[in-house]
């Protein structure tokens, strides 16, 4: 006799277990802590952070540790939990001019006032597997010397200085234009560029890495310099409603890359630099780069350019570039789908009886 | 504005189940268009507002529903009320409000004033709230017959102005776009989904 | 440095206290307030501010954002998937419900005042004091058509629905009948043209004069719709090709129905099966009922 499949519960009370021990791995080992991710995989924090949309350094380190290392799992696991929070403000915007700087770098210009500066980056690092830390030495390097008078020093912003010129495009004044929130509005097309910032900040790294590659490739060229690069720590404000004035309520690091784009110009604009715009937590700076890429990519239809490439195509990039969106939709197809292919199974059966001109195969007939 | 703290009714004694025991009966009352629901809970709003407007008011309205209110000076202290416990601002243009709460439908401007929504998005429009004397089922009233309704059903509304079942009757042909209303009278409300065709 | 949000020590106090149901207040008054406009315009896609849910997106986050906007603690809960009671995800979700809200769940569809399914509608006919919420993973029926949202939003306002039309007659010239099987697109109140989510075709005339109202939630893609009950639900065909339901050769292998949606399963690997109904309680209530008279008849 043939009984139906059951138990799903316990099924699934000990895959969190099985879950549990393969994340705890061998035993022997000492157990990660938060703050040895916190402190030690700063690459990985900052993505989940950036893509998970809440600044918090303890959360991601969490988030990390619990997910295994699964960075998309992690932003997740993020993500959800940041639904849950209150709102209690919205701060203003953050002055990326007045940033703490720790990196600046600009492709444009040899040379500029506050000079260039590499700070941390893997930028010149020869790809050469550094045996020496597998011993677990990294105590005991020398601290290394930074010129004092750069950090500090004021740093204009490069594109600035084009735009004083009147060679690139005027940022437009959003003063008074409220920005929009996706986590609590559905996207509708066409979407202000608030918005589409915000998609793409949120977008998985490796998807606008793709994107922006397949611009340089031809696929809806837009002649990017590097503008500028910068990346330190910048003051959060927000006005509290009962006392009318900013305060500040603490420091976040940010990457920020300005994008400074040819434009032949048109039948409305004469010929300038156009923008793209990119800004991310922590220090990615190809994320920053890609998002900065795509945003200049994304607007064709604002500076009346043909669109004829996957990155200049808002519906497409903005519909997939979310990470927790795909992965949850792609690995759906794992549920049962047994009454779906059951329908299927029936159908195609006939077609091909009715194909054959044979009699109807034993499953079902209509 | 705010006039006094003691002037101030309360709002659900309990949000959390309230607002989802109110909830359910306009989901009931708009999915069964016609069909006299009680908004049962004992509340105690402002004497310009009925119990069931200020359990319907107390479970949608928020910071992202402006309202709009037919008579201000009457409404004064419904107008509090919803500001106080929703956080609900409120627009002199009926055209900008996502819910409506009326309060003398014999002196209605038309119906016209409210926001349709457009064809493409149907649901951008407006909510009525309208408060009648007396909802009654009885065959000499209007009969309504459409989606949630088995048999056509006829009721008695009172308090309307001449002119609204006409005017209500001229929406039916702009569908998808028009306004949902609901009628409330103390605590007995009913539902009149812009699909409800309406014969007088 | 980490001002922002919350520490982790308010982490901790906060996984111990989420709200009655998981969502927020503000979430359930704005998803609230698109279930009412969904149920007003019958088959229209309401867009709405879904929320990332503990769940994944496409395995029931907009069913579940639905049925937590709805509930309340005198519900009487159920969910299934693939119209079963015990599959994992219906198993986990049901779990998600209990841990949040409390209330009572069943796997009898007559004793559930809602119900949360996934791809099913239950072979039990539904009431009018049930609610149905659908899990909808792709909400918009002209997707396949037009993969542009700005697109289908216009067609949709014009009613514009024959590229559909077009569609399902394709297959007639080539197959000689239509080839969707299941989420086979319905016309809701002479109107809107809509996704059934991807019910087998079986299930699509319950949906007609239902005297449940029947709610769908997509979550990834961030639309709500609704089909109040006692509304005409027609699925789409023609004069000369009338819409009609799967049938089977056999009886459920194991209460005998000759009239509910039989699942294939394979019992060996020489090309055995056997068909047992799709929806789990049905099934076992038909068992039960024929235990009882057993027993009746051998007590006589």
């Amino acid at each position: 006799m043939y009984v139906a499949v059951k138990g799903g519960k316990r099924a699934i009370d000990n895959a969190h277990r099985l879950l549990a021990e393969e994340r705890r791995g061998n035993k022997d080992v000492p157990e990660l802590t938060l703050d040895q991710i916190r402190e030690q995989m700063t690459g990985a924090v900052d993505r989940v952070m950036t893509e998970g949309s809440v600044y918090d350094r303890n959360l991601a380190a969490l988030a990390i540790k619990q997910a295994r290392g699964d960075l998309v799992e992690a932003v997740f696991l993020l993500r959800a939990f940041r639904t849950t929070l209150p709102r209690f403000a919205a701060s203003q915007p953050i002055d990326t001019g007045k940033m703490t700087v720790r990196r600046r770098i600009s492709a444009t210009y040899k040379d500029l006032p506050g000079g260039q500066l590499l700070g941390p980056t893997f930028d010149y690092t020869h790809r050469l597997l550094d045996f020496s830390l597998a011993e677990e030495t990294g105590d005991h390097l020398p601290p290394a010397d930074t010129a004092p008078a750069d950090v500090g020093r004021a740093m204009p912003r490069v594109l600035d200085q084009l735009d004083r010129e009147g060679l690139i495009e005027s940022e437009v004044p959003t003063d008074n234009i409220e920005p929009g929130d996706l986590t609590r509005d559905p996207l509708s097309f066409p979407v202000d560029r608030s918005v589409r910032l915000q998609n793409l900040a949120r977008g998985d790294e490796g998807f606008l890495l793709a994107l922006a590659y397949s611009t340089q490739r031809g696929y809806g060229r837009n002649h990017p310099f590097a503008g500028e690069i910068r990346m330190g720590e910048v003051a959060v404000e927000i006005v509290p409603e009962e006392l009318g004035f900013p305060i500040e309520i603490g420091e976040i690091t940010v990457t920020e890359c300005e994008m400074v784009n040819q434009f032949s110009g048109s039948a409305e604009a004469p010929p300038q630099f156009t923008r793209g715009y990119g800004l991310v937590f922590g220090q990615q700076d190809r994320k920053a780069m890609s998002m900065a890429l795509v945003d200049r990519a994304l607007r064709a239809r604002e500076l009346h350019e043909e669109i004829e490439a996957p990155a200049q195509d808002e519906e497409f990039v903005m519909y997939h570039s979310d990470a927790v969106e795909a992965q949850g939709f792609v690995q759906h197809l794992k549920l049962p789908h047994y009454v779906d292919f059951q329908s299927e199974l029936e159908l195609i059966r006939r077609l091909r009886s009715s194909f054959q001109g044979q009699a109807p195969a034993p499953a079902a007939a209509e | 504005m705010l006039t006094d703290a003691q002037d101030l009714k309360p709002g659900f004694p309990d949000p959390v189940p309230d607002a989802q025991w109110a909830f359910r009966g306009i989901l009931h009352a708009m999915s069964y268009p016609g069909r006299i629901t009680q908004a049962g809970l004992a509340l105690t709003p402002p004497r310009s507002l009925d119990q069931a407007a200020a359990a319907i008011g107390l479970s949608l309205f928020d910071f992202d529903t402006p309202l709009w209110f037919d008579r201000p000076a009457v409404l004064a202290e419904a107008t509090n009320f919803f500001q106080f416990h929703c956080g609900s601002p409120s627009v002199a243009t009926p055209g900008e409000a996502r819910f409506a709460i009326v309060s003398d439908a014999a002196q209605l401007i038309t119906l016209e004033v409210f926001d349709r929504g457009t064809d493409e998005a149907p649901d951008r429009s407006a909510t009525l709230i309208i408060q009648v004397p007396e909802i009654t089922e009885q065959a000499e009233g209007v009969t309504l017959s459409g989606p949630g309704i088995k048999e056509p059903l006829s009721l008695c509304i009172d308090g309307l102005s001449t002119d609204f079942w006409r005017q209500r009757r001229a929406l039916q042909s702009l569908f998808p776009r028009g306004i949902d209303i609901v009628f409330t009278a103390g605590s007995r409300f009913i539902g009149l989904p812009r699909t409800t065709l309406v014969e007088t | 440095m980490d001002t922002i949000s919350q520490s982790p020590d308010n982490f901790h106090a906060a996984s111990g206290s989420y709200n009655f149901a998981y969502l927020d207040e503000q979430t359930k008054r704005m998803i609230r307030r698109a279930l009412l406009k969904a149920i007003t315009i019958p088959g229209y896609q309401v867009p709405f501010g879904g929320r990332e849910m503990p769940l994944s997106y496409g395995w029931g986050t907009g069913g579940i954002q639905v049925t937590a906007s709805v509930i309340g603690p005198e519900d009487i809960l159920k969910v299934i998937d693939q119209g079963a009671d015990d599959t994992t995800n219906a198993v986990s979700i049901r779990s998600f419900f209990a841990k949040t809200t409390g209330v009572e769940t069943t796997t009898e569809t007559a004793e559930a005042t809602l119900i949360q399914t996934r791809h099913r509608i239950p072979e039990t006919p539904l009431r009018e004091d049930q609610v149905i919420v659908y899990q909808v993973p792709i909400p918009e029926p002209l997707r396949w058509l037009e993969p542009r949202e700005t697109e289908t939003r216009k067609m949709h306002g014009l009613a514009e629905y024959g590229g559909m039309h077009v569609r399902l007659y394709e297959d007639i010239t080539r197959y000689g009948k239509i080839a969707t099987s299941y989420d086979y697109p319905v016309i809701v109140n002479g109107r809107y043209l809509m996704r059934p989510s991807p019910i087998p075709k079986f299930d699509n005339p319950k949906m007609d004069q239902n005297p449940a109202l029947q709610l769908f939630g997509a979550g990834r893609e961030k639309r709500i719709y609704a089909v109040p009950p006692y509304t005409s639900v027609k699925s789409l065909d023609f004069e000369d090709h009338p819409f009609e339901i799967q049938t089977w050769d056999q009886d459920c292998a194991i209460c005998g129905s000759t009239d509910s949606f039989l699942d294939e399963v394979i019992t060996d690997d020489a090309g055995g099966r056997m068909f047992v109904c799709s929806d789990t309680d049905y099934c076992g209530q038909r068992m039960a009922a024929h235990d009882a008279s057993d027993e009746t008849e051998t007590n006589q």
